[in-house]
């Protein structure tokens, strides 16, 4: 027993990982609320986004579906609130939905949130006319295609249960030839990529996202094929996009103290190898000592 | 600014539950087993009840019960989807679950039809026509660090063909190929190192979120409650540690 | 007959009706294709429920036999329980479960930060398994981290407080050399989705009948 903890002890460099853990904690614990003021340069995939909501005509109608969960609110949530904020404000209505049971509650709570700050502001919006949560649809790959099809027909009720035919902003919605830009907030499957595939593809839908940091390296690709606009990558995009807003919130935030773990991470990868190397010019002297002895 | 009770008891709820978790970091204990296991049951009746409010109440019940009091006759036809619901259930018992055979199939072969469309339009041909870059003219700069530029071009090209070879085993890779899946190999190095990038990016994010909250939660309107709770977890955690070395030292040892 | 070959057939007729939804503009065609979509929405959350079911039975039978951790096992049974009746109840009293229901409060202050903090201990692995696993053994290796490394300093903003070439940088090979491997993969796994696809339409795979 002694034998395989040594041998363990060894291959991670002697260091027992609850004492990373701890580092890692610590740093983000005391520099949370550190005042770095860093500076900001939204690249053009979160740009893309920015225009694609301002170009569009007052009135125009954006379909929002957040498909994901409270195991991804912290890189997503920022990034919902700053959408929601813009489209409302710019005075364009929203129709919601979600392909993941988790996201109902949370598109009701951003909307509540959103409103709440725009009723501060002057900007009354009501349920109904401005915007509407349509809940949760289950089906996943086949949900997405339903709803290309025809929404009314995918959603018969909203998520309070009303009929759709007795919300004034689903009047005249059948698909999404009636909308102007589909935005799609994810965190995996069902997700953008469903939604590249079953709608905007098949339909040439204006699309952007909101994707958490593990998703965007995928969508780089579907950016530079034209099949998205513009998206948003993790906490970073959603930083970027509140620097445009000019409404700072969570996401710059947190971006401080993400600089610096990031820096921290680093180090461990650093002084592993450092470690690994050492170790390597260790055993090669052994055997050379021992080769030249013999 | 007044806090209810209600949200008052449910932020330090949601405190020691976040703790909870964290104290699998020390070490796998009674608390966060306590933890892991509550959320496996509260996940397991709210998707229920989604299930039901999302799609069988709006897209079975109350259609068919508009076709029972003849409001859509046309949408009798869902029945048809009760018969296949009812025969999907029919997987609990194990002298039924050749039953549900049938509804899955329906699921498998629509999925299947969807994303194999989905996929050729999105995944295959749109991919390709995007890999169908000019390599000069049209105003193209030699070399630009964002967007289209000759350079760029032409190691985009590079990259997706000598990947596509490096994933083609049906020759083997001799030179040529053997050259074109080792430059493939180089921009699947780099495709990974760029997600295990995003994925530090990601994690680190979470945690950050995570953190966020429970700062909200230690404010004096709450009752300090993200400080009590930790101080309570740890102080758990010692007097278990504590136990357990006292019982295993009172334990035989073995010869 | 029933048992066997009927499944193969459902899957073939509705696989090969589904495509031609796309191709063949008739109507007769769009509604049965409606109609099958809205019975896969019914099917897929009845499926769901089922598994949920199946959760409670293991876990019931694990309490009633009084076997290893069954404490644990009750809580699992008691949450699900509470977490079901309360939505009942809101369903029934208010009808609906938004915004200030019993429901959405245990989502809020139960399920929420469980499901986050959940997750935020990914932070912590990544950080161990950067010390302990990543190392530059090889040139695609040192290729590897030096490409990821030079992502995490450009994508955070202090990357661009060091040096405008860090965010230049890290842009530049998440839009290029990322993106062609990205495109590789892409393409790759659709041709496999394309011949999977049409294995299971046309009945050589039979993923249906594993399982019992």
């Amino acid at each position: 027993m002694q034998n395989v903890k040594l041998e363990r002890e060894m291959k991670s460099g002697g260091l027992d990982k609850r004492w990373i853990f701890l580092a890692v904690g610590a740093l983000v614990l005391a520099f949370l609320k550190l005042p770095l003021h860093l500076s900001y340069a939204p690249n053009q995939k979160t740009l893309g986004v920015y225009k694609a909501i301002e170009g569009l005509p007052s009135g125009s109608i954006v379909y929002l579906s957040a498909d994901y969960g409270p195991s991804s609110k912290a890189e997503l949530l920022p990034m919902h609130r700053a959408l929601v904020y813009h489209i409302l404000n710019r005075d364009l209505k929203i129709i919601a939905s979600s392909v993941w049971d988790s996201g109902p509650p949370l598109i009701d709570m951003v909307f509540k949130e959103v409103c709440e700050e725009l009723k501060k502001q002057g900007k009354e919006k009501k349920y109904g006319i401005d915007y509407v949560n349509l809940g949760y649809k289950s089906g996943q790959d086949v949900a997405i295609a339903k709803i290309g099809t025809s929404i009314p027909e995918t959603f018969p009720r909203d998520y309070l249960g009303t009929s759709v035919n007795q919300i004034p902003l689903m009047n005249g919605v059948i698909n999404f030839s009636q909308i102007g830009l589909l935005c799609n907030l994810s965190v995996g499957s069902p997700g953008a990529r469903q939604w590249l595939q079953q709608v905007q593809t098949r339909y040439k839908v204006r699309m952007v996202a909101g994707v958490t940091a593990v998703m965007a390296p995928d969508l780089y690709s579907f950016y530079q094929s034209r099949q998205i606009e513009g998206f948003l990558g993790g906490l970073v995009g959603a930083a970027e996009y509140e620097y445009l807003l000019k409404r700072p919130g969570f996401a710059m935030s947190g971006m401080n103290v993400q600089s610096l773990t990031h820096f921290l991470i680093l180090g461990f990868v650093l002084l592993g190898n450092i470690l690994f190397v050492s170790e390597i010019l260790r055993q090669r002297k052994a055997k050379e000592m021992k080769s030249t002895s013999t | 600014m007044e806090v209810k009770t209600m949200e008052f008891l449910g932020i330090w709820i949601a405190a020691f539950l976040t703790l909870a978790i964290f104290s699998f970091l020390y070490k796998d204990n009674p608390i966060y087993k306590f933890a892991e296991h509550l959320f496996v049951g509260i996940s397991a009746g709210y998707v229920l009840i989604q299930e039901l409010t999302g799609t069988l109440i709006p897209n079975l019940y109350h259609p068919l019960r508009e076709a029972l009091l003849g409001v859509s006759p046309a949408k009798m036809s869902r029945l048809g989807a009760l018969v296949l619901g009812v025969m999907i259930l029919l997987r609990f018992f194990k002298k039924t679950t050749w039953i549900s055979r049938w509804p899955l199939a329906l699921i498998i072969g629509t999925f299947a039809a969807l994303r194999m469309t989905g996929y050729t339009q999105s995944d295959l041909i749109k991919q390709i026509n995007g890999t169908m870059v000019p390599l000069r003219g049209q105003g193209l700069p030699f070399t630009s660090w964002e967007g289209a530029s000759v350079i760029n071009n032409l190691i985009l090209i590079i990259g997706v063909i000598t990947v596509l070879i490096y994933f083609f085993f049906s020759l083997e890779h001799k030179a040529p190929l053997k050259q074109g899946a080792l430059i493939g190999t180089g921009f699947l190095m780099i495709t990974f190192g760029s997600s295990f990038g995003y994925t530090v990016l990601g994690r680190v994010s979470l945690l950050i979120g995570c953190v966020q909250d429970l700062y909200i939660y230690a404010e004096r309107r709450y009752g300090y409650s993200s400080l009590f709770c930790g101080v309570g977890i740890i102080i758990y955690l010692v007097l278990w540690e504590i136990r357990n070395r006292a019982k295993n030292r009172t334990m035989p040892t073995s010869l | 007959m029933v048992k066997d070959k009927v499944p193969v057939y459902i899957t073939i007729v509705v696989g090969v009706f589904m495509i031609l939804k796309f191709f063949v503009q008739l109507d007769f065609i769009k509604v049965v294709a409606d109609e099958l979509e809205q019975w896969c929405l019914v099917v897929f959350a009845l499926a769901i429920i089922l598994g949920v079911a199946n959760i409670l039975r293991l876990n019931l039978r694990i309490v009633l036999r009084r076997e290893k951790d069954w404490p644990y096992k009750l809580v699992v049974v008691v949450s699900m329980g509470v977490m079901i009746l309360v939505g009942i109840a809101d369903l029934a009293i208010h009808g609906d479960i938004s915004t200030g229901s019993g429901f959405q409060y245990l989502f809020q202050y139960i399920l929420t930060p469980l499901s986050a903090a959940m997750f935020a201990l990914l932070a912590f692995y990544i950080a161990s398994a950067a010390f302990r696993a990543f190392r530059a053994r090889n040139i695609r290796a040192i290729l590897l981290l030096v490409s990821g490394a030079l992502v995490m300093i450009g994508r955070v903003p202090i990357g661009a407080s060091l040096s405008p070439i860090f965010p230049r940088l890290s842009d530049w090979i998440m839009t290029v050399p990322n993106a062609a491997g990205q495109r590789g993969l892409i393409i790759g796994a659709a041709m496999g989705m394309i011949a999977t696809g049409l294995r299971v339409i046309f009945g050589i795979e039979r993923p249906y009948l594993r399982g019992e």
